[in-house]
């Protein structure tokens, strides 16, 4: 025992330790600030940056060469940094759709509607230490989404989080993945057991953010060429703005609330009016294998366009939803799902132009929509790393009150009600590589509207 | 009477024969692990951005994470060359999840061996592996469940939480029964050998493994430090 201390005090002033050879020799008391050189393993490549305040810090970089300009954008505009993380992932999609797909539909571009093999999404993920309570957050997407050929390169996520250590609030700002609901956590192929995104996500409705009510929404045209309407809420899952995080008792109850620059249902990340939106949740957890959310967001998602130039005072036009999430799981099993109750006070536009009244003003039209979808995921035991999942889900859309003097010739109610079935099959590879087969059939409560636009598709996403 | 009295005697002499018990219970082993820093995970990004938002920094603070160091998990394996060991199953082994960490993050064992994994936390974890051989998912388990798994493979076992990006843990599987983990500071003592010639291999989950053949000798007391590096 005495060999045992004997050997600690020696070590203590081991000549290595101040060796500056470089290879510096941890010692327990130096372990989270000592630093060693570069080095190479596997994927993980290791860089020293010395910042302004002469501290060595050390930057984590993975994947992509392409990795490298927003790694050294943060370099330069961020010297404070003390640590970078780059991580990567990669879907590669086989699709195929019935004859009558269309994006805003069933996210399959009639164009591509034939099995072909292609690349769905590139993402690039960030994630920076500023300093002790300061983090930077941010994602870099390169996808096919709506035309079905690469998009150019954005940044989907760019936000700066404070997160003192000692208190329970935290608080971000920039553009982040919107506290509203279950699916835009869930929005990266990695983590949604789909590939298709919920019809409260992923189907366009009759309301455009540059028309208000248009029953003429995505019949014609194509996504990001033409107005095609919105969907409920933004596929993308992302809310421009400031939000505030509360965890009022760990593990049992948390509160978000956020100031964005329009309501959910806006795809954009800009707005142009003097829009203004507030999204909320409340996280529950009353039993280990119960999660509940209550979520709520009231604000405008108009945008200034040549269609309505003749019109002021677009912002008073507003989206109200309520939703409600929830989580049950044990075992091997998940039962998870989403209602969302969506109001629309909205302007509305037909061939002949905008529904004004005697005064020259835009009517206000008063809709109303809900959605639902309950999820059901099974992970074999006897298959390590594969599921199998079925969701079923329903959109529905209220009768409506023309008001007086309304020309729409449309008859209620204001969209069409759809039902969808969807079953997916998922096996990962490895930890990171992760293989998804899923089908999903749509049909409409109107039985003449027969539309062929099932779906089949497959995604093989490889994180990195 | 005679009988049983020649058993017995007949049993004591091969129970002295074996290697590990008639040596001296004072040969060992030991030394001191040098490394360069480890980078601990303790949080991912997308556990950070796209997951739950229940829990804070604030509870983590006490987390085990910062308590542990990288020399905890070192584990330093002898195994004998100059005589067969017999390997058994370790009766008792168990990973536990605590503030959303497994604990201890290396765990030496033998094969055979049954580990019990117990959620500790108030929310779920699960525990999955996909090491060939050794690959298996015990699903989302409730607060203070046990659920075990026999380990019957040799090498290191990967284990990760689905549910917690960030956690992630090894079980090293040794065919010897002379082993021992690293302490804090990084001082190890490998105790009670058996005299005789053994390769010592000095193992960590995220270094390249460290081996050295040593012979040791009755009542020996033998040093013997190791560097790691990538």
């Amino acid at each position: 025992m005495h060999k045992l201390f004997a050997i600690i005090k020696k070590h203590k002033n081991h000549p290595k330790l101040n060796s500056g050879t470089g290879q510096r020799v941890c010692h327990p008391r130096f372990e989270y600030r000592d630093f060693q050189p570069e080095l190479v393993s596997g994927s993980h490549l290791k860089f020293r940056v010395q910042n302004k305040s002469g501290y060595t810090s050390r930057f984590f970089y993975q994947g992509m060469t392409g990795a490298f300009i927003l790694f050294w954008i943060i370099v330069f505009t961020t010297p404070a940094i003390s640590q970078i993380e780059i991580n990567g992932s990669i879907d590669f999609e086989t699709s195929y759709g019935g004859k009558e797909s269309s994006f805003v539909t069933n996210e399959i571009v009639e164009e591509f509607r034939r099995p072909h093999i292609g690349i769905n999404q590139f993402n690039l993920f960030l994630f920076a230490g500023i300093d002790e309570n300061f983090f930077f957050n941010g994602r870099l997407q390169w996808d096919t989404w709506g035309t079905g050929k690469l998009n150019p390169l954005r940044i989907t996520l760019a936000a700066l989080s404070w997160e003192p250590e000692d208190t329970p609030i935290n608080f971000t700002l920039g553009r982040f993945v919107s506290p509203f609901g279950l699916y835009p956590r869930r929005q990266l192929a990695s983590e949604n057991l789909f590939v298709n995104a919920p019809l409260a996500y992923g189907y366009f409705i009759n309301i455009s953010d540059k028309r208000g009510y248009w029953p003429k929404a995505g019949k014609e045209g194509s996504y990001g060429s033409s107005d095609v309407g919105l969907t409920t809420i933004y596929f993308g899952g992302y809310n421009t703005g400031f939000m505030a995080n509360w965890v009022i008792v760990p593990e049992l109850l948390d509160l978000s609330l956020t100031v964005t620059n329009a309501a959910p249902a806006s795809q954009q990340n800009f707005t142009n009016l003097q829009n203004y939106a507030i999204v909320g949740r409340m996280g529950f957890q009353p039993v280990i294998f119960w999660q509940q959310g209550i979520s709520f967001s009231h604000g405008s998602f108009m945008q200034r366009a040549s269609e309505n130039l003749l019109f002021d005072r677009l912002e008073k036009f507003r989206q109200t939803l309520i939703g409600t999430d929830f989580i049950a799981a044990y075992a091997y099993f998940e039962l998870s799902g989403e209602f969302i109750y969506s109001m629309w006070k909205v302007p509305a536009s037909d061939a002949r132009g905008f529904q004004v009244n005697t005064k020259g003003d835009l009517q206000t039209y008063d809709l109303t929509n809900y959605s639902a979808y309950i999820d059901l995921k099974f992970e074999p035991p006897f298959l390590t790393g594969s599921y199998i999942a079925a969701r079923y889900e329903k959109m529905i859309f209220n009768d409506f009150t023309n008001p007086v003097g309304s020309t729409i010739s449309r008859t209620n109610p204001w969209d069409n009600n759809l039902v969808r079935y969807s079953a997916a099959f998922g096996y990962k590879l490895s930890r990171n590589v992760l293989f998804k087969l899923a089908f999903s059939e749509q049909t409409f409560d109107d039985s003449a509207l027969k539309k062929e636009d099932f779906t089949f598709r497959s995604i093989l996403t490889v994180s990195m | 009477m005679k009988r049983i009295l020649t058993i017995s005697t007949v049993l004591i002499c091969l129970f002295l024969s074996d290697p590990a018990v008639a040596q001296t219970q004072t040969t060992s082993v030991y030394g001191r692990i040098f490394m360069p820093a480890v980078k601990k995970k303790t949080r991912s990004f997308r556990g950070r951005v796209y997951r739950n938002r229940l829990s804070s920094r604030k509870k983590r603070q006490k987390n085990f994470t910062k308590q542990r160091t990288s020399f905890q998990d070192v584990i330093i394996a002898a195994y004998p060359l100059s005589f067969k060991a017999k390997t058994k199953p370790l009766a008792k082994a168990r990973i536990l999840q605590k503030n959303a960490e497994f604990r201890p993050h290396v765990l030496a064992i033998t094969p055979g061996t049954r580990v019990d994994f117990i959620n500790l936390d108030r929310f779920f974890h699960n525990v999955f592996s996909y090491t060939p051989g050794a690959k298996f998912n015990i699903g989302r388990r409730r607060t203070n469940a046990v659920v075990s798994r026999t380990i019957n493979k040799t090498g290191q076992i990967k284990l990760f939480c689905d549910i917690h990006s960030q956690m992630n843990a090894t079980i090293v599987s040794l065919k010897t029964p002379y082993f021992t983990q690293a302490g804090k500071s990084g001082v190890y003592l490998l105790k009670n050998l058996p005299s005789g010639k053994y390769r010592i291999e000095v193992i960590h989950p995220d270094f390249p493994k460290t081996i050295t053949i040593i012979t040791v000798k009755k009542n020996e007391k033998q040093e013997q430090s190791f560097t790691l590096s990538k």
